[in-house]
């Protein structure tokens, strides 16, 4: 299932995402990054993991062209271990309309296998508005 | 006596098309303004742009390399991004100490280019607990 970005409404609720970042992906991270690896063996780096959860968004929700990244906060609340288990939870905090662009917040989460928190943010988007007529 | 966060060390970094389509591949980002360049010259921007995370991944690095661990278990990030990085780019991560109260050191922190332009800019905070006695 694809969002429709405008079709998005406060308190919308993407269905949990089931997310661990493996040795692999972090690796792959960091080397992308240029962050040294050797400071993060036995833990995930905190923002890889805000990272895919942002990239599990995009899979569901394609962004409208025009779209830009305004603003993004993080709360690391404890350490993760390579592929631990985790659960995302994506939820619309802001959605509205001003003066021709939809300026729209999403609220993220990330729990542990207890269901305890371990990450939280929010990220800002804004994009064009649909014109009138233009298919949904 | 007032309290004083540490220091932490700016990061430095090339900004490239390269790091940023293994970017996109290793946080799963398909947005194609950071990756094809057919779509992205047609954009406002005329060309690719780095993801902004990939920028704030800067901020976290050098964080992380004040406060190893402790980073990723009490770490907090608010910044608003001001400005696309159209690479290939030199971007320097600051975090300057803003002050220390009840255990908790604060930052001001910010991602420019070397000609000063402001990538982005917001707060960092980080517990330093026992580490601060």
């Amino acid at each position: 299932m694809t969002l429709d970005f405008h079709s998005l409404a406060r308190g919308d609720a993407l269905p949990p995402v089931a997310l661990s970042v493996s040795a692999e992906e972090a690796s792959a991270y960091l080397d992308a990054t240029g962050e040294p690896a050797e400071r993060w063996t036995d833990a995930v780096p905190p923002l890889a993991q805000g990272a895919l959860l942002l990239g599990a968004l995009l899979e569901r929700m394609a962004l409208p062209p025009g779209a830009l990244h305004t603003g993004q906060e993080f709360a690391f609340l404890r350490a993760v271990a390579p592929g631990e288990p985790l659960e995302g939870r994506i939820a619309v905090a802001q959605h509205g309309e001003r003066r021709g662009s939809v300026i729209a917040a999403f609220d993220l989460e990330l729990r542990d296998a207890e269901g305890e928190p371990v990450l939280r943010g929010r990220s800002t988007v804004i994009a064009p508005a649909r014109e009138e007529g233009a298919p949904s | 006596m007032s309290a004083e966060a540490p220091a932490v060390a700016p990061v430095t970094r090339l900004i490239d098309q390269d790091r940023v389509d293994r970017y996109a591949v290793a946080a799963r980002d398909p947005n194609p303004i950071h990756t094809d360049a057919e779509f992205a010259a047609a954009s406002e921007f005329g060309g690719r742009i780095a993801h902004g995370m990939l920028v704030l991944a800067l901020v976290s690095e050098a964080m992380a390399g004040a406060f190893g661990r402790r980073w990723a278990e009490s770490g907090t990030l608010r910044v608003r991004l001001r400005a696309p990085a159209v690479q290939p780019v030199e971007v320097t991560a600051h975090a300057e100490p803003r002050g220390l109260a009840d255990g908790v050191a604060s930052y001001d922190v910010r991602c420019e280019t070397a000609d000063g332009s402001v990538l982005l800019s917001g707060a960092a905070t980080v517990a330093l607990g026992d580490a601060s006695a």
